[in-house]
């Protein structure tokens, strides 16, 4: 092994010897008697190839590979260099890919994860409860909670929480702050402990305890000023002061209690209050199957309740299934989608690669003539296409960290995870090996074919007459309608999107009146014990609501009409066989009173509104509840209860439907309406809670001032949530309308790639075809002759790929059905409107390198070579 | 260095020929690359052209294995060579070398005797 500070002096001395060598021979010569010119040039053809021997012999000094190295990344730079067209669309085509797909999956991949970072994460389990075979699925009450934790030996710890709200009015203005109650057990469950400060104690947890809180990193710096003495000064929320005892860190939580603004700040789970519905999780015992788990919770369930008839099965499932239900098809299409990108930038790459190194092989056969071996040139391309991936993933990684929060700002409000977004680096690690991959493939083979041609053939060549150059035209172009095929298949499904939004928008205006909205009140069950004081309190906030100037009509329901409830029900209809116990049926369920109908804008359609008394015992059932129980008629009049412990009920009226806001057909509602009975308290729960629905011409403009008054009138109502239906609709448009930008982005870049693979081989078949257009313009063709041939060869190769594509897309979109709306996943006007704009793009991108053809002059392309 | 077992390569013979050729050649005294050929050449009858491609390889990578030592002299002309000579390693290499060389010689000498007519 020789030093590199050593190296140049041997370098020298080599060169030295070897002049030696030759002026002896040269001597020599001279000495038989030929001319001095004569003797130094026999010495040196004597001696052969002084620089390859010089090569050879510096291998045996060790400790070249370094050095070739140097010289190959020296090289790979000049070449880049040399041709900046070439580099700048290869590190853009190969960073954008590279880029968008570090992007997706960094954000798909955390949520994803098989095993969440905590310990013993991969055996962190949800506990729910389900009824029918699991066709509904719910959680539990925090008494059965208990009773799992305590009675069963499947998991090595369970731990609840709640997600909760409240108004938090210290230090500056009042604001509403989410959060959790946990269990004590949660900060060890997780394996987390404070930054500052303890964790709480069981004692803290019991009832009558002194309230205490922790706070969240994030509420402590921005709301407290990050003060290191916080331990012991209190916060108020809801009014209460809760003394501090510590902050956990920023990532406390994550992936189970909900996204950052979920969890800003923790109360002890009072377990003695009955609470109807907690979250629980539990980390199984190394070894115990969830099926296990499953059986042993639902016999405890069977213990609990007394009967097995009434008690729901256990549900115990791996905590990501219960997290990703809502957006597992949207992250598979965005992972489908941007996976369509990256095939494109390496067909691209592909395509460079291979035009590069035919146009190259002269260069080639002149290194293989002076000494070059296969391996080496191998290398050296090896080097050159390292060094473009590797600046392509460093511009890439640049995109994914602008891209990444420019996502998360078009979030749709359900996904919160993609604030925690950060680049993934085995992302990056592994789009950055597949381009490289792809760049040396295809941009060796074609080098090394060239070294193993006998080098006069190689050098004879003209670049007109290169050997390969069919089969390498037919292979490019093949790459470049496998791209377009790939775009075609992404611009449907982006337009397909599209086309859904749109109608969903439009149905959606038309689905409620202008100038509905909806205000949610909760009032604790505590300062209202019966039914007949909640009852008073919420129609004393109908009745004032009602006077406020503009309204036309104001009342109370269950829900927002935009959320509205279901109810999974055992409808009997008197005079029919009753139901077996499994067979419950979906109905939309809302307790309202009379002026709802008008407010939602749902006509009588037959029979009357009930008047709103309780006693009445009548209902308003909905067109479709019409249609589907009784399809002959006679729905007015009928008697109907719910489950065998329900009281009959007569059919006063039938309204027209409201569909669910999304929904594709008026399938699912069919909707049960009862008279508002004012409790609105769910059985074992501590609020009651009802909506409060009205129509006013202003809308927007009055909300404030009802939610205003409402909280004037009774400070211990809280409002939790007031919008305007515009509003809302627009809010349940979030996540599809998230879905289309990121997939319309997509296919955007994917036009743009496959565009630019076509006008690299359209003109790079002009470059090869000068010659043969000089001698077609000598012998007369004009302008229109060429153009037509060099287009001709553009557009056979777009329309053979917009034609894959478009039956591509055919079979693929039915994957994507139930992201649409209105519209069928074949729909004829989005797959002409795509075929259309490829048309036109494709055209434009062999007409730009077509015009070049124009500019030929017949007289020099004929001199060319 | 091959090892005694190894089967013999086509590659290998040739090389492990030429550095045997090589120090044989200095045996006789320090020497310079151009002198090495000359007297390679002269020595067999011009039969055996070494080629420079092979040979200065093979002479930095003996003086690497320390069988030849390197120095620069002046030569009678006035000009800088690089002349090489033979080490006490080097020395022990030829000799192993040489028997060797005389036992395979010998072997292959017993395979191309006239066959006995056994067959026929």
């Amino acid at each position: 092994m020789i030093w590199p500070w050593r190296r140049r002096r041997r370098e020298a001395e080599l060169d030295a010897e070897i002049q030696g060598h030759l002026a002896m021979a040269a001597r020599d010569h001279e000495a038989q008697g030929e001319s001095p010119r004569e003797a130094a040039y026999a010495a040196r053809r004597e001696f052969g190839n002084a620089t390859l021997v010089k090569e050879v012999t510096r291998q045996m000094w060790g400790g070249t590979w370094f050095e070739q190295l140097g010289q190959d990344l020296r090289f790979a730079g000049r070449q880049l260099r040399r041709s900046p067209g070439f580099s700048v669309v290869a590190v853009l085509t190969l960073s954008l890919g590279i880029g968008a797909n570090a992007t997706i999956y960094s954000i798909v991949h955390p949520v994803l994860l098989s095993s969440l970072p905590y310990p013993g994460g991969d055996r962190i389990v949800a506990l729910a409860q389900s009824m029918y075979q699991g066709r509904i699925t719910f959680t539990p009450t925090s008494d059965l909670v208990d009773a799992w934790r305590t009675r069963s030996r499947s998991f090595e710890a369970v731990a609840a929480y709640r997600n909760v709200e409240w108004t938090l009015t210290d230090r500056g203005d009042a604001e509403m702050v989410r959060g959790v109650e946990i269990g004590p057990e949660m900060p060890s469950f997780l394996g987390v402990a404070p930054l500052v400060g303890r964790p709480f104690t069981p004692d803290d947890a019991r009832l009558g305890a002194a309230p205490v809180a922790l706070l969240s990193e994030g509420l402590w710096r921005r709301r407290f000023g990050g003060r290191s003495d916080i331990v012991g000064q209190t916060v108020t929320l809801d009014r209460r002061q809760h003394t501090i005892v510590g902050v956990m860190p920023r990532d406390f939580g994550r992936w189970i209690l909900g996204d950052a603004d979920q969890r800003q700040a923790f109360v002890p789970l009072v377990r003695e209050t009955g609470v109807a519905a907690l979250n629980a999780v539990g980390r199984l015992r190394t070894g115990v199957t969830m099926q296990q788990a499953t059986k042993e919770l639902s016999a405890i369930s069977v213990a609990e309740a007394g009967s097995a008839r009434d008690a729901p099965a256990a549900d115990v499932r791996p905590i990501r299934a219960w997290q990703i239900q809502y957006y597992g098809t949207t992250l598979r299409l965005l992972f489908g989608a941007v996976g369509l990108v990256l095939l494109i930038a390496c067909a691209n790459v592909a395509n460079l690669f291979l035009v590069r190194a035919w146009s190259r092989q002269r260069e080639f056969g002149i290194r293989t003539a002076i000494g070059a071996s296969r391996g080496r040139l191998a290398r050296q391309l090896l080097t050159e296409s390292a060094a473009l991936s590797l600046l392509s993933g460093v511009v890439g990684t640049v995109v994914a960290w602008r891209a990444i929060p420019i996502i998360a700002t078009l979030r749709p409000p359900m996904m919160g995870f993609l604030d925690d977004a950060r680049i993934d680096p085995a992302a990056l690690a592994f789009t950055l090996c597949l381009a490289a991959v792809t760049g040396m493939a295809f941009g060796i083979a074609p080098a090394l074919f060239a070294a193993r041609r006998p080098v006069g053939d190689t050098l004879k060549d003209t670049s007109r007459t290169m050997a390969g150059h069919a089969g390498s035209r037919r292979f490019r172009g093949t790459l470049v309608v496998v791209e377009i095929a790939l775009s075609t298949v992404l611009l449907i499904s982006a337009g397909l999107l599209i086309r859904s939004l749109i109608a969903r928008v439009r149905s959606d205006d038309a689905l409620f009146p202008k100038g509905l909205m909806s205000v949610t009140l909760e009032l604790p069950a505590a300062g209202y014990p019966s039914a007949a004081a909640r009852a008073d309190a919420f129609n004393r906030i109908v009745e004032r609501v009602r006077s406020v100037p503009g309204v036309e009509a104001a009342s109370l329901a269950m829900g927002s009409p935009w959320q509205r409830g279901v109810r999974l029900a055992e409808l009997e209809i008197q005079g029919r066989a009753a139901p077996s116990d499994h067979e419950p049926v979906m109905l939309g369920y809302d307790q309202v009173q009379p002026e709802y109908f008008r407010a939602v804008g749902a006509s009588l359609l037959a029979g009357r509104i009930f008047r709103g008394d309780p006693d009445e015992h009548a209902v308003v059932v909905s067109q479709a509840f019409s249609r589907r129980f009784f399809p002959s008629g006679g729905a007015l009049g009928a008697r109907v209860r719910f489950g065998k412990t329900g009281e009959w009920e007569t059919v006063a009226g039938v309204v027209g439907d409201i569909p669910f806001p999304g929904a594709t057909s008026s399938s699912g509602s069919e909707t049960v309406y009862e008279p508002a009975s004012g409790t609105f308290l769910p059985s074992g729960g501590t609020v009651a809670r009802a909506s409060v629905v009205t129509l006013a011409a202003n809308a927007s403009a009055i909300l404030p001032f009802i939610t205003r008054s409402v909280m004037a009138m009774d400070s211990s109502v809280r409002v939790r949530g007031a919008s305007t239906a515009t509003a809302a609709l627009a809010q349940t448009r979030a996540q599809p309308r998230f879905v289309m930008t990121l997939l319309s982005a997509f296919a955007a870049l994917a036009l743009v790639l496959a565009s630019v693979g076509l006008y690299g081989v359209v003109a790079y078949s002009v470059r090869q075809r000068t010659h043969e257009i000089g001698v077609r313009v000598a012998l007369g063709a004009d302008a229109e002759n060429v153009l037509g041939l060099v287009l001709r060869q553009g557009l056979s190769v777009a329309f053979l790929g917009i034609a894959f594509g478009l039956a591509g897309a055919a079979a693929v979109t039915r994957l994507m059905r139930s992201q649409l709306f209105g519209i069928g996943p074949l729909d004829p006007a989005t797959f002409v409107a795509v075929a259309g704009v490829l048309a036109l793009v494709t055209l434009a991108a062999s007409y730009l390198p077509a015009r070049a053809a124009l500019r030929v002059d017949p007289a020099e392309a004929l001199r060319y070579e | 260095m091959a090892s005694e077992n190894r089967p013999l390569s086509r590659i290998e013979l040739l090389q492990g020929t030429l550095d045997l050729i090589i120090l044989q050649t200095l045996r006789w005294g320090p020497r310079h690359g151009y002198g090495i050929t000359q007297l390679i050449r002269a020595g067999s009858k011009d039969a055996l052209q070494v080629d420079t491609g092979s040979l200065y390889p093979a002479l930095h990578r003996l003086e690497r294995q320390k069988f030849i030592a390197a120095e620069w002299l002046i030569s009678e002309n006035n000009q800088r060579v690089r002349v090489y000579s033979l080490t006490d390693r080097g020395r022990k290499q030829l000799a192993a070398e040489r028997s060797r060389w005389a036992q395979m010689s010998d072997a292959i000498a017993g395979l191309m005797k006239p066959m006995p007519e056994a067959e026929s």
